[in-house]
């Protein structure tokens, strides 16, 4: 077991980092969500939890990292994040969490959440996945119990250190916690 | 998967479902008797602020003096300006990627047999 808390950042999780960083940037008034953001951004670099984002929102915030102007907050936000990547098992867990009706974005990332791993494959899986998405938050808590069932059944045929794979908790940043 | 919870004939699980249907009141008395209930607490925006007070310093140090200007670039066509002023909806549509949909389909990777799994 790892002694680091991970936590998974959706799309819009990090974007509320990066906008409210650009925000303090220019001294704006940050909304609420900003806010929980940049403490959770916050708390990643004074505490012992590690961030990751989904690849997509690798690929737009390297659209932005070559505009001269914005290259030192986006290396800022970068230095704090992995990228999670699709370890094996990730695609099979993916479609059975879309048979208890979430989309395939939404599964996708919930199966980062258990089958992803950093560029050098020593970690599996996520303690946290961080989103404002409060109807994905719903259904993944009222699903949990046949979902743990699913997981329970699959888990069984595969090999070490698969079937340690863990299934995350699914919170808005401002209830991730750090112990 | 339930476990039993030092040596009462409860699990964690039933724990976790009687303290959802608390009502306010008594999830306050609940973490009077149990203060160390209290890191678990959500975050507050008091807190938030204090947070990203301590950021806004990472950011001047990361901007290195230049500071940066509304009118510059951004994502697609629109200044910084004119993205931060557009609603949240036309901000996430700015950030799709050819990737959204690809991702998920690409080729998976092995961990090492040593890997370390979330607690």
């Amino acid at each position: 077991m790892s002694d680091r808390t991970r936590c998974l950042l959706d799309k819009v999780t990090a974007r509320r980092i990066l906008e409210g960083l650009l925000k303090l940037a220019e001294g704006r008034d940050l909304g609420d969500d900003e806010l929980f953001a940049l403490d959770l951004f916050y708390r990643a670099g004074s505490h012992s939890i590690e961030l990751f984002i989904v690849p997509p929102t690798v690929h737009t915030l390297s659209r932005l990292e070559v505009l001269p102007r914005y290259g030192g907050i986006i290396r800022l936000l970068r230095d704090r994040m992995q990228v999670a990547l699709p370890a094996r098992y990730f695609t099979r867990w993916s479609r059975r969490l879309r048979d208890f009706g979430f989309t395939p974005e939404d599964a996708a990332v919930l199966a980062l959440g258990t089958f992803g791993t950093n560029e050098s494959g020593t970690i599996l899986g996520m303690d946290y996945i961080a989103t404002f998405d409060q109807p994905l938050i719903r259904h993944w808590a009222t699903q949990q119990g046949a979902i743990r069932e699913r997981w329970q059944t699959m888990r069984d045929d595969l090999p070490a250190p698969y079937r340690d794979a863990p299934l995350p908790d699914v919170q808005p940043p401002e209830h991730i916690v750090i112990v | 998967m339930s476990q039993s919870v030092v040596s009462l004939p409860v699990s964690v699980e039933q724990i976790a479902a009687a303290i959802r249907q608390m009502p306010p009141a008594e999830r306050k008395r609940l973490l009077d008797l149990v203060p160390e209930l209290r890191q678990f607490a959500p975050r507050t925006l008091d807190e938030a602020r204090t947070s990203a007070a301590s950021v806004r310093a990472d950011v001047q140090q990361a901007l290195a003096g230049q500071a940066l200007s509304s009118t510059d670039p951004f994502l697609g066509d629109l200044t910084l300006d004119q993205y931060l002023a557009l609603p949240d909806e036309e901000r996430a549509r700015l950030w799709e990627t050819p990737i959204d949909a690809t991702w998920i389909e690409a080729e998976e990777r092995d961990v090492r047999s040593d890997t370390l799994s979330a607690r």
